[in-house]
């Protein structure tokens, strides 16, 4: 700093802290005595702060002391007075209008950071409507303009008391005075709608409650004022205000958290009324101030778009026994019944404000308003209804079986039932119902037939069951059907039924039906044997009812899907004697059969059984049938690919009966296409298989078939195979495409199974740590939706531990496969057929038993059983991988030489060129990739680097060689990239570039192969620096950066 | 890529060559967010420097591993270089394309400065600091935090490991010196 910048900054700032403004110039002129340049410079700059105005620190941090400066200070026709209020936009003072008329008005000066010109403009457009607006309720504008400092003012009417929330807590007033208050304040904001003005800044600071004689009146602030200055219309606006800290996110309606939109409309402001009610009544925002400032941007943006606030009568419910007794206090009521009072057609108002979607809101304020006074007088509120039916559809979208089911139930209960049917579709009245409980006890219980019997023991039940609090309890409606049906089936325990037992075993196969879409065979099953028992009692045999649970009983199994040994056995027990008895009566019932098919499917000493029993079915079905054939074919390409063309010739005939039959379910001519399709893969036709898969999965396009879970499975298959041919990028398209169906229908299954799928394909091209992402959160969503015990967690969680291995975390490996053990141990203990099975519990071991012997003895055991039964069942496809496994055996024995042998076994097996497919989650990769990067390890181990070498690239050659890869395709360039940093990794630079720069030329141009096209770059970067060529290593690195731009 | 939060924590620990490191990856990280914004947006539109530089920091530093305060002020204090460069490079670019814009009337209090800012603007404001830098380098540097980090008073003091009262000076001083500067 020079000498002359010192002096004339010393002086500067001396004026400024200790010189009284006026005196400046006299100060300046002692100073500076004989240096006129120095105090004109000095002069200079005390004028350019004069002009900037004093300094004050705006940051949250500071605390604010009012602007003395601007005290007595003359803005247009305006004197300011006093400051009464600052905000994050501006500061607020009590001004004195003395043209044309002398009133005491507020002037806003908005803070600085707004573009002036911007928000006068937008000020003046909207002034027109300001000035039209009159309401007793509504705080008028009076005028707008610029200050001499170039900061926007608005100048309105002056309105002096607490914000509303203060206000009520203040005067403690109880809900219904606040309802009141908050009912005038949507009448005074509907007004505004109607002269065409939106708020879209409403909180609790803009709605202000002074007392005008002795009454409180609410006045609304600010109105055009959010408009002009342009707020929430820009993320970046938001984003400011995000870090300053202002309250407003809290208020802020889903659309407007929206980035870029501007489209915000008169039902914004409803959802801030909303909150603000929700606020009133409970005390807290929906969403937690804490949270949403420590949630960064863009979450606190998705937490306003996405999550759900917890109703009001939960939120209360949650509170700290203080804060609630602090909240109780404020309303007059008590701590305890606070809750209960919010419960209901309260919380439900509250809510619809809340929707997040505008377009279920309340369509303005008024209607908010009406709805709540109906509320107030006793009368039906419109909130439920609605709700209702779109979280019962919500809810069916998440669950479908279990939705169906429930609805049999209820549909069961109110059969032919009209003043029941009334009673569901309208809230239920008591007096209804006294009513006519009166006309049948007048009837005379004695003489009303078995049916009116039925009907009055449902009707009951019914009533009982009607959860008049829907969709209220902790949650969702999924958690309350669930709940009702668990208390209705408690109810029929307790001898509900017990003098009508005919309606009893009706309700009980109800029950077993819903709880075995649900999952829950046990509690299925306990009611099937009820109904068994009182069956037998009751009917004379043959009867046809008895016959119906034996097969239901059978049937259940066959859901269930249990292999265990005594399951089968039992189903089979069940479902002969239900196809005896219908045998007896003459009846065709092609239940029973399939159950018997089904159960005996996975058994294959059983196979030739099952396979009579799904022909019998198909007979039964007669000519035109679809489904059975459907699942014989299935059958028939379970264990035997030599029987491939005969379960070919079996969808065909499905496909034909499709055609011929007129019928027009596009979904079902979809299944058959995909069956087709997945007996095409099988036999290696991949071609045709994926023409298949496509016009399956164009007819589960269709708009109302796009939430179909096995739809999307159909897709993932497609996109496998798209995968396979090279067309990475359509691949990932689909499967991202799929990923947003399931997200938008909400199919908590598909969600999952597309994550997983997700992280199936960036395994596939090498880029491991975005699978390891998608996996494992994949693994977590299984977890959480279907639990661990579930084929969509095993899957995810296997494909999880592979990855793991890859990036050489065993830990984490073994961890993830240890999660699996009690999956795929129930598998290998049945001694059945399922060698994904063997090979992950085989594998899992190897990952946690490092060279103990006995353990590795007790994996070559399950590892030869696996041989056993696969070379039992001609499924020859799966050896391969059983190589690999005795390999990795033989290597931890020490026999490297052995292990390098098995390896070449296993890959003279490995179909050429087997194109890495998963066919659904039963099926075990059959790729050679592994194998043939385990045996190159495995060469340099045993140190012949060379053959290592000469064998890696000979892998190259098969692939360019063989017809359907070719030089560029997918897996040839993957094989050319494994060998470059096999090469790198040994250091050899010239040849790893070389092929390293090979695989890069064909990677195909995919947003899903980026990560491996930015770590080959970097790799061949290094081999430029190992070669001394920094000048290229450069540009290959400038290129990893444009591709991460 | 290097990780900030890891040299952030190497500056806190007092490896003063760590700070060289976060410069390029702070500007690069910037860089791309900026160009992200600008395509993003309407023509026209401007940048939020501050903001940007706020997002910079959330995607870049693991903010449960540097806990400390002092970690952000070295991270932000880095960034208002940064920004400083791509708001002069984005400048001149626009500039270039369209001559002859009015020079604005530029608040200094505001340090959302590069909101409202346009080209011709901004190569004053550089420009004036630039001529400020040589006569008093630490008012420079104050008004550099304040203008393209949006930094606080408080903050700009602990970045520069100085006392509020201090920044408040240079800040007072660099203000009236720019404006000065733009005005005349």
């Amino acid at each position: 700093m020079s000498a002359d910048t010192t002096s004339e900054r010393t002086i500067f700032l001396e004026a400024l802290e200790s010189v009284p403004k006026d005196r400046w110039d006299e100060y300046i002129d002692q100073r500076c005595a004989g240096d006129p340049e120095l105090r004109g410079r000095v002069a200079r700059l005390l004028e350019a702060h004069r002009s900037l105005g004093d300094f004050e620190e705006r940051s949250v941090a500071t605390p604010t002391n009012a602007a003395p400066d601007l005290l007595g200070v003359q803005i247009g026709s305006y004197k300011l007075l006093e400051q009464i209020g600052e905000g994050g936009m501006g500061v607020v003072y009590v001004a004195e209008q003395t043209q044309p008329v002398r009133r005491k008005v507020a002037l806003k000066i908005i803070k600085p950071g707004m573009a002036s010109q911007d928000v006068i403009a937008r000020f003046e457009a909207e002034r027109q409507a300001l000035a039209i607006m009159d309401h007793p309720n509504i705080a008028r504008v009076f005028d707008g303009g610029t200050t001499d400092m170039g900061h926007p003012y608005f100048v309105m009417e002056l309105v002096q008391g607490p914000p509303i929330t203060e206000y009520c807590d203040q005067y403690k007033l109880g809900s219904n005075e606040r309802l009141e208050l908050f009912e005038q304040v949507c009448r005074a904001v509907q007004h505004a709608h109607q002269k065409g003005v939106i708020h879209r800044d409403l909180k609790p600071s803009n709605v202000l409650v002074p007392r005008i004689d002795g009454r409180a009146v609410p006045m609304v602030i600010d109105f055009g004022v959010a408009k002009a200055i342009g707020q929430s219309l820009t993320d970046a606006t938001v984003y400011t205000r995000f870090f300053q800290m202002v309250g407003t996110p809290l208020y802020m309606s889903p659309e407007q958290a929206e980035l870029g939109i501007v489209d915000i409309d008169t039902r914004s402001d409803v959802y801030s009324l909303g909150v603000m009610l929700y606020e009133m009544l409970t005390g807290c925002t929906p969403f937690d101030h804490e949270q949403l400032k420590q949630a960064g941007f863009d979450e606190m943006r998705r937490i306003i778009r996405e999550d759900d606030p917890p109703r009001p009568s939960a939120r209360v419910s949650t509170l700290a026994a203080q804060d609630l007794s602090t909240v109780a206090n404020n309303r007059h009521a008590d701590a305890r019944h606070l809750g209960a009072s919010l419960k209901g057609e309260l919380d439900w108002i509250v809510m619809k404000a809340l929707e997040k979607n505008r377009a279920r809101r309340y369509e303005s304020p008024s209607a908010l308003a009406d709805d709540l006074k109906r509320y107030q007088v006793g009368d039906q509120v419109a909130a439920c209804p609605p709700t209702l039916r779109y979280r019962i559809r919500k809810f069916a979208r998440r669950n479908r079986a279990l939705m169906v089911s429930a609805c049999s139930i209820l549909v069961a209960l109110v059969a032919g039932l009209l003043v029941a049917t009334a009673g569901m579709l309208h809230a239920i009245d008591q007096r209804e119902r006294a009513q006519e409980s009166e006309r049948i006890a007048e009837q005379g219980l004695a003489q009303v037939t078995e049916e009116q019997q039925k009907q009055q023991a449902l009707i009951d039940l019914f009533y009982d069951i009607y959860p008049r609090d829907f969709g209220l309890k902790s949650r969702g409606l999924g958690h309350t059907v669930y709940e009702s049906i668990e208390q209705v089936s408690r109810e029929v325990d307790a001898d509900r039924f017990k003098d009508y037992p005919s309606v009893e075993i009706e309700v009980r196969q109800v029950f077993a039906e819903t709880y075995t879409s649900a999952g829950e065979f046990d509690k299925a099953r306990n009611h099937l044997y009820r109904a068994l028992e009182l069956a037998q009692n009751l009917y004379v045999e043959p009867s046809e009812v008895v016959a119906g649970i034996h097969a239901s009983i059978a049937d259940e199994i066959g859901w269930n899907q249990s292999m265990l040994p005594a399951d089968v056995e039992r189903t089979a027990r069940h479902a002969r004697k239900a196809i005896e008895i219908y045998n007896e009566l003459g009846i065709d019932e092609p239940k029973p059969w399939f159950a018997l098919a089904a159960a005996l499917a996975n058994h294959p000493q059983h196979f030739d059984e099952a396979e009579a029993a799904q022909r019998k079915c198909v007979e039964i079905a007669g000519e035109g049938s679809i489904i059975p054939l459907i699942d014989l074919g299935f059958l028939l390409q379970k264990y035997n690919d030599d029987r491939l063309d005969e379960a070919m010739s079996t969808f065909d005939r499905a496909l034909d009966n499709y055609q011929r039959g007129n019928v027009n379910k596009p979904h079902i001519k979809a299944n058959v296409l995909a069956a087709r399709g997945g007996c095409f893969r099988k036999m290696g036709k991949l071609p045709e298989a994926k023409q298949e898969y496509h016009e399956a999965w164009k007819l589960y396009s269709r708009p109302n078939l796009q939430d179909e879970a096995w739809g999307h499975r159909i897709g993932y298959r497609l996109a496998e195979l798209e995968f396979a041919d090279s067309h990475v990028d359509q691949a990932y398209l689909l499967l991202e495409q799929i990923h947003r169906l399931a997200a938008r229908h909400e199919v908590a299954e598909s969600q999952v199974q597309c994550q997983s799928q997700l992280g199936w394909l960036y395994f596939q091209v090498g880029d491991y740590e975005e699978a390891e992402r998608q996996l494992r959160a994949a693994v977590e969503a299984a977890r959480r939706e279907t639990g661990d015990r579930h084929a969509d967690f095993g899957h995810a969680a296997v494909q999880l531990a592979e990855t793991y291995e890859i990036l050489d975390r065993p830990t984490d490996a073994s961890e993830r496969y240890r999660q699996v053990m009690p999956l795929t141990s129930a598998f290998v203990d049945l001694g059945a057929v399922f060698p994904l099975a063997y090979r992950v519990h085989a594998r899992g071991m190897l990952a946690s038993c490092g060279n103990e012997p006995e353990l590795l003895d007790k994996a070559e055991l399950l590892v030869n059983e696996a041989y056993a039964n696969i070379q039992r069942y001609h499924r020859e496809t799966d050896e391969p991988c059983f190589n690999l496994l005795r390999a990795n055996i033989h290597r931890r024995r020490g026999h490297l030489e052995r292990a390098i042998e098995e390896l070449r076994v296993g890959l003279a097996k490995a179909k050429e060129p087997q194109p890495t497919i998963r066919a659904e989650y039963t099926c075990i990769p059959t790729s050679r990739c592994e194998l043939e990067t385990t045996l190159a390890d495995f060469l340099v181990e045993a140190g012949r680097a060379d053959e290592a070498k000469a064998f890696l690239d000979e892998v190259i050659t098969i692939r360019v060689n063989t017809e359907e890869l070719g030089p560029h395709h997918i897996q040839t360039t993957l094989a050319r990239l494994r060998y470059g940093e096999f090469l790198l990794e040994r250091k050899e630079y010239p040849m790893a570039k070389q092929q390293l720069v090979a695989a890069l030329e064909s990677l195909p141009d995919s947003q899903l192969v980026r990560g491996v096209r930015g770590r080959t770059l970097g790799n061949i970067a290094v081999c430029c620096d190992a070669l001394n060529d920094a000048e290229e290593a450069d540009i290959w690195r400038s290129e990893a950066r444009t591709l991460s731009q | 890529m290097a990780d900030v939060t890891h040299i952030l924590s190497q500056i806190e620990s007092g490896d003063p060559s760590a700070a060289e490191q976060l410069l390029p990856l702070v500007y690069q990280e910037l860089r791309e967010l900026a160009a992200a914004k600008i395509a993003h947006e309407k023509p026209g539109h401007t940048l939020e420097a501050t903001a940007l530089v706020h997002e910079a920091y959330l995607r870049m530093v693991d903010s449960d591993k540097v806990r400390s305060w002092n970690g952000r002020q070295h991270f932000l204090a880095v960034a208002a270089i940064a920004m400083r460069r791509i708001l002069i490079e984005w400048a001149r670019k626009k500039a270039a394309t369209k001559r002859g814009g009015d020079r604005h009337k530029v608040d200094l209090d505001d340090v959302e400065l590069m909101s409202s800012a346009r080209p011709d603007t901004i190569l004053a404001i550089d420009e004036a600091l630039e001529q400020l830098s040589a006569r008093a380098p630490e008012s420079a540097r104050v008004a550099e935090l304040r203008l393209f980090a949006g930094l606080s008073l408080q903050e700009v003091a602990e970045a520069l490991n100085t006392s509020t009262a201090t920044a408040h000076r240079h800040w007072v001083y660099a203000r009236a010196s720019l404006h000065d500067f733009l005005t005349s």
